[in-house]
Formats: structure tokens, sequence, C-alpha cells
């Protein structure tokens, strides 16, 4: 229902030259008018060309400014336009007489000088006889959003050199931080050590351990920086149950060791698109993670499904493990270099990795556990 | 005592590098002359010297080639080598070995015709031996 109407005069209310409602005009400026005006900070103008006349209503004339004796005119119109928009505005005007509707976002300047962002309305206003005798339209203050959208155009700007600098930090300390460490490990395994006494043995196997713990620190860092940088376009359709098998075999002998049985139902959810390299990654993360946080008591059994809901599908790893105190842990579980129990395989990276591999793919992973009992997490896959 | 190959080739700007594998290679008798080079350029010179040179002297059997370094990166030494179009250069193969561990270089190195394999650094002992006791058998 298009509220604002042309006003219009008394003297053209008796013979009825517009094309306007047949409702009492002056009741458009009642209730519903005014306070969706109020709510929306909108204006309304208008100009007829049979008289050569120009209104602006109430809120109009506030956001614009204008003294109370202001008289709009089609002239002094031009004067509420920003010089660098007084072009567009001056296209939109006469092409809107033709007859074009127009919407945009352009830049208004108060009578006293004030520059705002406004969006603005406008439709050519036709009698019974479907001629153009008229230009109507509303406008609204949108600085408050154009100021919200600049700042948060800054903020991101921001984030995003920061991401930059911290991908380039990460290539550089990954990429040429470790040739230092091939050549240091190098080094290490060119030494003879058959001279040395058994103190100087002792000092110099740290060196090698420095070697190979530097490298694996970088090789973590490196599959962080790989994750910054997939993206959507290579993604395939993947089959849960060819990359639970890939990931099964890929750890038989833990499985049988640890006598794990598995449970999985893909029936729900057959396939989807993803990195099957991030799916398998998920996998075998979580069912390893669940076999090494295994119940002294009982051997370990882990359910694997797929499901949808709204739409979206989920994968859930459910074990009967050692569980997790997540009132005390929760906030850390997934969070790098974090380990809770202490378990010398504990690395503290999968399930970084994994968060960092599910996020960049748009979807969530959240964590159900009770201590002693179970683990469950639950994967959202798509965004 | 008998040298799997004659001559092999190393492209390389870090010198410390180039020093193991060179201790390495005359340890275990792997090759015995080595050309190397500190940029592509460098090396890129000396091809051409030696390749229009009709005769075989002087090509390597194998070449172990860097990417990161200045004036000419490994990249650019393969292209610049590719234009050449080389037809002696069938019986030499080229590895880049690299610290890098980004996918996307070793991807990258697949798309190239002229190499045969990617090595990331640090190379141990039986990785390199593999590589020139390989080459030794196709050239005998």
């Amino acid at each position: 229902m298009d509220l604002i109407t042309f006003r219009k005069k008394r003297r053209n209310s008796i013979n009825k030259p517009l094309n306007l409602p047949t409702r009492d005009p002056f009741k458009m400026d009642d209730f519903y008018y005014q306070e969706i005006a109020n709510l929306t900070g909108a204006g309304g103008w208008s100009v007829d060309f049979q008289n050569r006349t120009s209104f602006f209503d109430i809120q109009a004339r506030r956001i614009l400014e204008v003294p109370q004796d202001f008289e709009p005119s089609l002239k002094e119109g031009y004067r509420f336009y920003a010089k660098e928009h007084l072009e567009l505005a001056t296209k939109l005007f006469y092409e809107c007489a033709q007859g074009k509707s127009f919407h945009e976002e352009i830049k208004m300047v108060t009578f006293t000088n004030k520059i705002f962002w406004a969006k603005a309305h406008g439709k050519p206003l036709l009698n019974d006889k479907n001629e153009i005798i008229g230009v109507r339209g509303v406008f609204q203050n949108i600085e408050a959003e154009k100021d919200r959208e600049k700042k948060l155009r800054q903020s991101l700007n921001i984030i995003e050199g920061h991401n930059r600098r911290l991908y380039n930090f990460a290539h550089i300390v990954s990429h040429n931080l470790r040739s230092h460490v091939s050549n240091l490990q190098l080094s290490t395994a060119l030494f003879d050590t058959e001279n040395l006494d058994n103190d100087q043995m002792d000092l110099f196997s740290n060196f090698k351990e420095i070697g190979q713990n530097l490298d694996i620190t970088l090789k973590h860092l490196n599959e962080i920086v790989t994750i910054q940088s997939a993206t959507n376009k290579d993604l395939k359709t993947v089959r849960f149950d060819r990359v639970y098998n890939t990931v099964k075999s890929s750890i038989k002998q833990i499985v049988l060791q640890s006598k794990t049985v598995i449970y999985t139902e893909f029936s729900e959810v057959e396939e989807i698109d993803y990195l099957d390299a991030y799916l398998e990654s998920v996998l075998l993360n979580l069912i390893t993670n669940s076999i090494k946080y295994k119940h002294p008591d009982r051997d370990p059994e882990i359910s694997i499904f797929t499901y949808e809901e709204e739409g979206k599908a989920f994968l859930a790893v459910k074990d009967n493990g050692l569980g997790i105190d997540l009132e005390k842990y929760g906030d850390q579980i997934f969070k790098m270099y974090k380990t809770f129990h202490h378990n010398k395989d504990a690395q503290g990276l999968g399930l970084f990795l994994v968060k960092s591999q599910v996020e960049s793919l748009g979807g969530k992973i959240s964590v159900e556990s009770k201590l002693g009992k179970f683990t469950k997490f639950t994967i959202q896959l798509t965004p | 005592m008998k040298y799997p190959i004659e001559l092999a080739c190393i492209i390389d700007d870090d010198d410390m590098y180039i020093n193991l594998i060179t201790r390495i290679i005359d340890a275990k008798k792997l090759s015995k002359n080595l050309l190397i080079f500190s940029n592509g350029k460098e090396a890129l010179d000396y091809f051409i010297a030696a390749l229009e040179n009709i005769k075989n002297q002087g090509i390597p059997k194998v070449i172990l080639l860097d990417l990161n370094m200045p004036v000419m990166d490994g990249w650019q030494f393969l292209t610049e080598l590719a234009k050449h179009h080389f037809p002696n250069l069938k019986d030499t193969t080229i590895y880049i070995v690299s610290s890098s561990i980004n996918p996307a270089d070793l991807e990258r190195s697949k798309a190239i015709e002229l190499v045969s394999d990617f090595l990331i650094k640090p190379v141990n002992f039986e990785q390199l031996e593999r590589v020139f006791l390989e080459e030794g058998k196709t050239s005998a």
C-alpha cells in the first residue's frame, strides 16, 4: 500500500485532476502514516506538473531542516542533492517524469548544508488517462546505516590485513625455517659420533632431538597454513562409506590391537560435496582420539553416523571412552596444543585441525561428554 | 671404484646445504663429478652454452634444483630451459629439492614435463642414494 500520496490542494479536490485514492487525502496524514514515517524516518515529496507546485511532507521538512515558511519548488529542489550526485538526481527525476520509477542511494544536503546519505524511491504519478501528471516519492536518511557500513568495512579491511600478515608469517615460518631445520638434520646425520665420549654423546643427541622436534612443529604449522588456503572450488562429491573405509584400513592395526568395535550408519546422508582429505582427517582424528582415550575397564566402541536436520548434513561420532569434564575444559578442547589426559601420544593438534578444517568449509563442530561415560562429537558439515 | 653417475648438478643458493649434500655424494660415491650453481641464471647460462655445443660433454645425468633462489628461481629456470627444446636434455633427470611443503608447489611441479620428482628437504641418505642409483641404471 502506497501511503504517501500527492497532497491535494482543496481547490484540486473539487475537479479531481489527479489519480488519487478515493480516500480523503487528509486521512493519509493520520496515525499510520505518521507512525510509519517516524519509524522509518522517511519523508515524502511530490511535484505536480499541472499546477507547477512542489510539496514536502512534515517528515521531509524535518529531515531537510527547512524553515517553517519554506515553499518547495522544482527549481529549489536541486539544492537538496550533494554536488557530486546532482547529475544523478537530475537524471533520476527526468527519467521518472518519463515514466520510470527509481530506487537509489544518493547523497543529499539539508537546508543547513549538512550532507547525508539517503535511500530514495520515486514513481511517476498518473491520471486516469494514464498520463504522467507528476512525480512523487519518499526518501529516508540512512546516514547511520551508511556509517555502520563504513565502520564495518573498515574493520573488515583491518582484519583482512591482519589475516594476510598472519598468513605470510606462517608461510615464512613454515618455509624458510624449514631449510634451516633441514640443514640441522642433515648435519646431525653426517656427524661422526664415534670419537665422542658419553657426556658429549649425550649433548649431541640433544641436537638430533631438537632437529626432529622442530621439524614436527613446522609440519603442524604447515598443516594449519594449508587449511587457510583451501577454497570451495576444490569440493568433490565424497561418499562417507568410502572415506570411512580408507581411514579404517589406514588404522587397521590400532583398531585390532585395541579391540575397538566401530558401528557405522551412513544411510541417511550417503554423500556430500566436501574435500575428501578433510573428511578423512575428521574421521581419522575422531576415531584415533576415541581409541587413545578409551576407558580402562572396557573395550572401545565407536558409533559413526550421518543424518540430516533442517536441510543440513551432520556427522556424529560417539564413543564409550574416558569422557571429558566439559565444565572444566569445554572452551579449550578445540584449542591448539591443549591436552587433558596424561597420555604421551597426546599432541594437542588433532581436534584443533578438525575444527579448522570443518570451519574452513563453513561447518561447525560441537561436543557432548560425560566423564567416565562417553564423548560425542557432532559436526554440521554444510553451512 | 665405479660411480653410478659421471656428472650431477646442484642448483641451490644455500651454501650449507651444498656443503652437506656434497659430503653425502662424496662419502657414498654417488657421482664422479659435481656441477654447482648458486642460482637459476648461472645454471641456465651454463646449460645453454653446453647444450648448443653439440657434443654430449658436460651434460649432467641428474639435476637437483632448489625453488627459492635469488636472481632466477627454480620455476623461472625450468621455464627458460624448456623454451630451448634441447634434444640432448632427454637423458637428464631433474629433481626439485625444496624445503617447501606447500601442496601448491608440489602440484605445480607435477605439471612440468622436465621435472621427474619432488624431494622435500631434508633429503635423507637413502633417498639420495636411490635417485643416483636409479639414474645410473638407466644410463648403463
